[in-house]
């Protein structure tokens, strides 16, 4: 078969053709756009349930042909699924998940070394770990543990599309279903049917169920050459071994969610210090580095503007620079990032409110530190005006333990982030 | 400082930007979901720091910056895989989508900072020095990065010419 030339040049021109297919108002662009998705614990067949009432069913044609409604139903009352899913396009690129009623194990995996993404649930604790990037705070590669209590907790815990991407939940979860075509074929293993599903603007769907058990074994997503993209296998375990939801990767630390919130909440209400300036007490509250390097520094006391012109110092490091665009110029080594939660600004009361431990919002920002492992940190705070933009004086707080943590969100609770 | 634009200001940088911000981003993402929400979600983080923005930077430039970020911490929250792009549009030539989705499907597969840049510099046309002070990275960085890309996509461009659909 002959191949055509790739034309680079055309390529580009193809992509600056895309367009939108409109150009919102302004009113428009502040509407929102559409609900926010369910999220929770993965249910493989409630989620299966939502989008196959969307499809248009073709009756059967003979006793032979399984209608697409039964299948359905039958995946619906599944509680026991394997569903393994090869990207053809992406070496080595595959997802496996393991579903026994509340206990689940999710993997996504794009190199052959280490997993990218596993999160573990036995039905009581739920186990994280985020992979393929080095940790920027020092630690070692960790994955990090909570009890499930509260769906708030698992949504964060998660992710916010239950396990993380898988083909069957993105599938299910569509719209826009269409059934355009089913046959009885013959296969290696005996006659399978086979349905052609349309989703959205895509190729169809194949979709393989054994017309004996009347449970889906395949899904098949395709390319625009009609290659097979996505291969998706399920199969229907009548046991899975207790195993399987206990979380274990090789030279992986598991850390504690709950004790590192007891942590952060006892020093919450106790304090790290208390300093007087200018008649203003600062008490510090946390001290907090997260694996993508950030240390945030929080406190009570006066909260910093939005535009954080008065950063808190780092003994030993430059004064960080702020968010605020100053092209050109040297690049800051390291540099101060807010949450709008822990300011003074007009949208603060929006995103952030008290913590339940104090009764009181805390004030503060994030220091980009990547690279480094800071176990204590002697760190200067400015003492500001009510309105966050006069510096009254500042203090400093030596040798202040600093708490290794994923990420901030994982605490929104007790650090009041909404 | 800067006020919150008033609405007229505001329809003008839509009128003006949406368009190719909205290009980066489904290029970037692959799917006009995700582009359409990001596209969104730029523009109102901008009107909201208007106040920061400094205006001896272009205001493209200053929205590329917001895009790409709201790119990346979509990625990050779902560890992002092109599950399925959508596929292109029946307006298009046959010819050109072939090409099109065969450099889109190898620019998928570089990393997303190296991805961005060609992104900018080949499609949204991007000077070096544009690209240096949105992604806050140096020059020679910038260059590096696209040489990268070059080389890595002519390898899988040429490996994907080579792969044979399977028959059903």
């Amino acid at each position: 078969m002959s191949q055509k030339q790739f034309d680079f040049d055309h390529a580009i021109e193809s992509l600056k053709a895309k367009k939108p297919s409109h150009v919102p108002s302004v009113s428009g662009l502040l509407a929102p756009r559409r609900p926010v998705l369910r999220r929770g614990v993965f249910r493989f067949a409630m989620v299966a349930a939502v989008a196959f009432v969307a499809v248009g069913l073709l009756w059967p044609r003979s006793t032979s042909i399984v209608a697409f409604a039964q299948v359905r139903d039958n995946l619906e009352s599944q509680r026991r699924v394997h569903i393994v899913t090869e990207y053809k396009y992406l070496k080595g690129g595959q997802t496996e998940a393991w579903v026994d009623g509340d206990k689940f194990y999710h993997k996504l995996q794009f190199h052959a070394n280490y997993p990218t993404f596993v999160a573990v649930s036995d039905g009581e604790y739920i186990t994280r770990y985020m992979g393929g990037s080095k940790p920027q705070n020092g630690t070692v590669a960790t994955a990090w543990k909570a009890k499930l209590s509260t769906k708030k907790a698992e949504r964060f815990y998660i992710g916010p599309y239950g396990q993380g991407p898988n083909i069957v939940d993105e599938f299910l979860k569509s719209k826009s279903l269409e059934l355009v075509g089913q046959k009885l074929i013959e296969s290696p293993d005996g006659p399978v049917m086979r349905y052609s599903v349309r989703w959205s603007n895509r190729e169809p769907m194949n979709v393989y169920a054994d017309p004996k058990t009347k449970l889906i074994s395949k899904i098949e997503t395709l390319s625009n050459k009609g290659a097979v993209a996505t291969e998706t296998r399920i199969e229907y375990p009548t046991e899975i071994p207790a195993s399987t939801f206990q979380f274990s990767i090789p030279g992986v630390q598991v850390r504690s969610i709950d004790d590192t919130q007891a942590l952060i909440k006892s020093n919450v209400e106790t304090g790290l210090g208390s300093q007087t300036v200018a008649g203003k007490t600062i008490t510090l509250r946390a001290v907090l580095h997260d694996t993508n390097g950030g240390l945030w520094v929080l406190w009570t006391g006066g909260a910093p503007r939005g535009d954080l012109q008065h950063p808190v110092k780092i003994q030993g490091f430059p004064v960080p620079r702020t968010t605020k665009a100053t092209f050109p110029g040297k690049l800051p080594e390291i540099n101060a990032f807010g949450h709008k939660a822990f300011t003074v600004g007009a949208e603060a009361a929006k995103v952030g409110k008290p913590s339940p431990a104090i009764g009181q919002r805390l004030g503060g920002m994030g220091i980009g530190m990547r690279g480094r492992s800071l176990d204590k940190v002697t760190l200067t705070i400015p003492v500001l005006n009510s309105t966050g933009g006069k510096k009254l004086g500042e203090v400093t707080f030596k040798d202040v333990p600093v708490v290794k943590i994923q990420m901030i969100y994982d605490y929104s609770e007790i650090l009041g982030i909404r | 400082m800067n006020e919150v634009p008033i609405r007229a200001e505001q329809e003008k940088v839509i009128q003006e930007h949406y368009a190719p911000i909205y290009r980066f981003l489904r290029n970037l993402a692959r799917r006009n979901e995700d582009a359409e929400d990001l596209s969104q979600q730029t523009f109102v983080r901008a009107f909201a720091a208007w106040h920061r923005y400094d205006e001896r930077v272009p205001v493209r430039s200053w929205l590329y910056a917001i895009a790409f970020n709201e790119f990346c911490k979509l990625r990050r929250r779902r560890l992002w895989l092109p599950l399925h792009p959508d596929r292109p549009s029946k307006d298009d030539s046959y010819s050109k989508v072939d090409d099109a989705e065969a450099l889109l499907d190898a620019i998928a597969r570089l990393g997303a900072e190296v991805r961005a840049t060609f992104l900018l510099h080949y499609v949204e046309e991007l000077s070096i020095i544009e690209i240096s002070n949105l992604m806050q990275i140096p020059e020679g960085t910038v260059k590096s990065r696209l040489s990268a890309a070059r080389t890595r996509l002519k390898d899988l461009i040429q490996e994907a010419e080579s792969y044979v659909p399977e028959t059903v």
